[in-house]
C-alpha cells in the first residue's frame, strides 16, 4: 500500500472517531413549517397510473368510434344483400366447377 | 422526538388522505433519520433544515410512488440521499485545497497523520472530520457521497447499492477513482507546506 494510502486511510480513520454529537433535536415549530408548504408540491403521477388513465381514455374513444361507425352503416348491415350472394355464387361457381 | 410506537400503516394512510395531524407526525417521527443523512451530506453554504425540509417535500409528494416492498424507513433513506446528491450537484466543488486553508489544529492533524507512522492521537479527531470535509468538497457529488458513505460511515457496497440505486461495480469504480483524487489532494498540501516552511 502506498504511503499517500495509508496516510488517506489514517486521516479517515481518525475521523471517523469524531463525536457525533447530541441526538438531534427537531427545530420548534418544524414539522408545522413542512405541513404548511406541502399543498405547494404538485403531486406528480406515476408512470403506470398516467398509463391507466390514458388507456381508459383510449378504450373510451375507440368504443365511441365503433358505435358511430356502426350507426353510419347500419343500412348496409340491416339490408339483405342477394345480389352479393348471387355474385359470390357465380364467382365460386366459375372457379370450382370447369 | 422520535414516536417509537408510531403505527407506519395507518399513519402513511393518514397522509395519503392528506390528514396534516398524521403528516406533523410522520415528520416528527422520521426526522433523526432524515437529518442524519442531511448532516452527513450537506453542501457547503446550505443549511441543514432547508434540506431536511425539502426532503420531507419531495417524500410528500412521491408518496403514492411506494408500494411497501421495503421498510417505509429505507424508502425515505433512498430520497434522502438522492435529494443531498442534487444539492451537491448544485453547488460547485472546491478547486483545491491548500495549506493556507487548513486551520491551526487542521495542521497538526496533516502533520501527524504524514510524518508520524504511529496513529494520530484520538482528541484531533474532530478537526480530522474537518479536513476531511474540506477535502471531500473538492471531490464530483457522485464521488464524495461513495467516500462518504464506504469511508466514513463505513458501509457495504450491498448497502451503497440499496440507498443510491448504482451498481456494484459503479461503485466500486467510482470509490477507486475519488480516493485517487483524494491522495492526489494530500500530496498537493503536502507539497504546499514544503513551500511555505
Amino acid at each position: 500500500m502506498s504511503a499517500e494510502q495509508q496516510n488517506w486511510d489514517k486521516l479517515v480513520k481518525l475521523a471517523r472517531q469524531a463525536p457525533k454529537g447530541a441526538e438531534p433535536e427537531m427545530p420548534l415549530g418544524f414539522a408545522t413549517r413542512v405541513v404548511a408548504n406541502w399543498p405547494k408540491t404538485a403531486v406528480a403521477p406515476s408512470l403506470e397510473a398516467i398509463w391507466e388513465r390514458l388507456s381508459l381514455r383510449f378504450l373510451g374513444v375507440a368504443f365511441a368510434i365503433l358505435l358511430v361507425t356502426a350507426g353510419f352503416s347500419y343500412n348496409v348491415i340491416a339490408a339483405d344483400q342477394p345480389d352479393v350472394v348471387q355474385m359470390t355464387d357465380s364467382a365460386l361457381g366459375v372457379v370450382f366447377e370447369p | 422526538m422520535a414516536d417509537e410506537t408510531l403505527d407506519m400503516a395507518a399513519c402513511l394512510t393518514r397522509v395519503r388522505a392528506r390528514d396534516e395531524d398524521a403528516a406533523r407526525q410522520l415528520v416528527a417521527h422520521l426526522y433523526p433519520l432524515v437529518i442524519k443523512i442531511v448532516r452527513a451530506h450537506l453542501p457547503r453554504r446550505v443549511t441543514e433544515e432547508d434540506l431536511a425540509q425539502e426532503i420531507f417535500l419531495k417524500i410528500f409528494a412521491n408518496l403514492d410512488q411506494y408500494r411497501g416492498a421495503v421498510p417505509f424507513e429505507h424508502w425515505v433513506s433512498r430520497v434522502a440521499v438522492s435529494t443531498c446528491l442534487d444539492a451537491l450537484r448544485f453547488h460547485k466543488r472546491r478547486p483545491e485545497v491548500r495549506w493556507a486553508d487548513l486551520n491551526e489544529t487542521e495542521a497538526e492533524v496533516l502533520d501527524a497523520v504524514i510524518q508520524t507512522e504511529n496513529e494520530p492521537h484520538p482528541a484531533h479527531a474532530m478537526a480530522a472530520n474537518e479536513l476531511v470535509g474540506k477535502l471531500l468538497d473538492c471531490l464530483s457529488a457522485e464521488d464524495r457521497m461513495v467516500i462518504q458513505l464506504l469511508d466514513l460511515e463505513e458501509k457495504t457496497v450491498a448497502e451503497i447499492q440499496q440507498l443510491t440505486g448504482w451498481g456494484a461495480s459503479l461503485i466500486k469504480v467510482r470509490a477507486f477513482r475519488a480516493r485517487a483524487k483524494l491522495r492526489q489532494h494530500l500530496v498537493e498540501l503536502e507539497r504546499g507546506k514544503k513551500t511555505k516552511s
